[in-house]
């Protein structure tokens, strides 16, 4: 287990500030809720976060670790916003996807197929999907997909989860068995869990921190401070910018 | 089995089943990543190398080998560094092999009928070095894919999920890309430049139909091309048509009536399902 720490984040793209000074340590066992109005960066940050993008400046780091080497060793578990294009019409079933999750990392062993098949069973478990191993994942709904993308991440075992809005385009009952999914994942795994939302409620909700992004970092401390500190403010910030 | 007699057609047939298995199990990925048009592109690339080898007075599958490699290199890079305009760079390396084969053909005046059967396949006349290549180049292909299935596929659900676990992204799509190419060049022999894509893609699409996981549908894709083979070839002797088109025409008879089926079973269960939902009103 390890902290995150994030030391002064720039990222700018054809002479557009996307993100600046961006610097914020997320401890072990944190469940960061990031939240701001759309186009403030906060994808950009968790793409950082995971390494798929490199910042004009500043580092991040997992542990003593770079995020180049966390990747290599498999620490950190991500769910895209936009992987449903993909998912629609993809001939696979939900144990076949959750299945890849056991070759998430280079250093992945091979499992033999029974272990396989048993921790297939316990990540869906986890999930609650377990009726649904035998379904194609393109014919599953929003929810249900995502709780699969979740087990599927899981199954690399990652002490650090990252998720892109992962109730956007999902109905208001899915969006809550999600984020009591990812709340029990944090409580009872120990699992580090950082979760972009457009959600503000919910997400503070079931998060312990929140960082408000809007380019920089607006505020990161507690849920029970931000409501304190924000809470007459926030929906007013939240949709102007 | 009047045809096993003939030696020309036992080489036919082993070249055509290697092929009829190696093409699906590359298309199979290559209709999920949404590339199903690669196989063309590259195909008129190979087009290109077989008039380029000619042109040099090199053996011309080597020079289609080659430039297909080449092409191969070249459109993965394009794919990379211009992601939203990946089919627009496909197009390009598409129309620049198709002009290059023209400049080589008129140039060295290359026969009508060496072009013709490079265009339309000549399975008929495949040689044992020919068989021998083929072999190794589908072993080389299965071993590969064998080795980085989950990898793949994983990249075909999601690249970023996979460069985040630390999957070497560039080094497979490299590979993947350089595999596609060396199934071009092989099935060209078989089918022809012109319709090697087709059983890349059209077994896979018949297999979609069955709805059922990946590694079904890659099993089923086999069952189709190898199907669609056997019967093309053994039609082609018979009705003496040239393979390529019979093999192909199969593989899309297949597909059609794999799809009437389809739809004529979901009409007889959801007729079933009313009348079950009709017996249950009355009753109540």
């Amino acid at each position: 287990m390890f902290d995150v720490t994030l030391s002064n984040i720039h990222f700018s793209y054809d002479h557009n500030v996307v993100l600046q000074d961006i610097s914020m340590t997320i401890a072990k066992g944190d469940f960061v809720a990031v939240v701001g109005p759309n186009g403030a960066g906060k994808s950009t940050m968790l793409k950082i976060m995971a390494g798929l993008i490199k910042p004009t400046q500043g580092q991040v780091k997992i542990g003593k670790k770079n995020i180049l080497e966390a990747r290599v060793q498999g620490l950190i578990g991500y769910v895209p916003q936009n992987y449903g294009k993909n998912v629609l019409g993809f001939p696979a079933t939900v144990e076949e996807i959750v299945s890849l999750g056991l070759t998430l990392g280079a250093a992945a062993p091979r499992q033999n197929k029974l272990a396989t098949k048993h921790i297939i069973h316990h990540m869906l478990e986890l999930v609650g999907a377990e009726n649904l191993r035998n379904r194609r994942i393109g014919e599953l709904s929003g929810g249900q997909q995502q709780r699969v993308m979740v087990a599927m991440a899981l199954a690399g075992n990652p002490e650090l989860l990252l998720l892109d809005e992962p109730t956007s385009g999902v109905d208001y009952e899915a969006s809550d068995r999600i984020y009591d999914l990812l709340g029990t994942l944090n409580k009872n795994l120990g699992i580090t869990v950082v979760m972009v939302s457009h959600d503000i409620d919910k997400a503070i909700q079931c998060a312990n921190k929140v960082a408000c992004i809007n380019k920089g970092l607006c505020f990161y401390g507690s849920n029970q401070e931000f409501n304190a500190t924000h809470a007459q403010a926030r929906h007013l910030w939240y949709y102007t910018g | 089995m009047e045809f096993f007699q003939y030696d020309f057609m036992q080489r036919a047939f082993l070249a055509g089943i290697i092929t009829a298995i190696i093409c699906p199990v590359i298309g199979s990925f290559v209709v999920v990543r949404r590339q199903s048009l690669i196989g063309d592109g590259l195909g008129h690339i190979a087009f290109a190398g077989v008039t380029g080898g000619y042109m040099l007075g090199i053996y011309p599958v080597l020079g289609a080998f080659i430039l297909t490699m080449l092409g191969a290199v070249g459109i993965e890079y394009v794919r990379r560094k211009h992601a939203q305009f990946a089919d627009m760079g496909l197009a390009i390396f598409f129309y620049s092999g198709l002009a290059m084969a023209i400049i080589f053909s008129t140039i060295t005046r290359m026969p009508s009928a060496g072009l013709l059967s490079f265009l339309f396949g000549s399975i008929i006349t495949v040689s044992a070095v020919d068989v021998f290549i083929i072999t190794g180049c589908g072993a080389l292909v299965l071993a590969v894919v064998y080795f980085l299935f989950d990898k793949m596929m994983l990249m075909a659900l999601d690249e970023d999920i996979a460069n985040v676990a630390g999957i070497n992204t560039s080094m497979i799509n490299m590979v993947f890309s350089l595999l596609t190419a060396t199934v071009i060049v092989v099935g060209m022999t078989v089918v022809g430049i012109l319709l090697v894509s087709a059983l890349m893609i059209v077994p896979v699409a018949t297999a979609h139909l069955l709805r059922v996981g990946f590694k079904a549908t890659m099993g089923w894709a086999i069952s189709f091309s190898v199907l669609s083979v056997v019967v093309g070839l053994t039609s082609s002797f018979y009705l003496d048509i040239a393979p390529g088109g019979t093999i192909v025409m199969t593989a899309i008879i297949v597909y059609v009536v794999t799809m009437v089926i389809r739809e004529l079973i979901g009409i007889k269960l959801r007729t079933e399902k009313s009348s079950a939902f009709a017996g249950n009103q009355k009753n109540n």
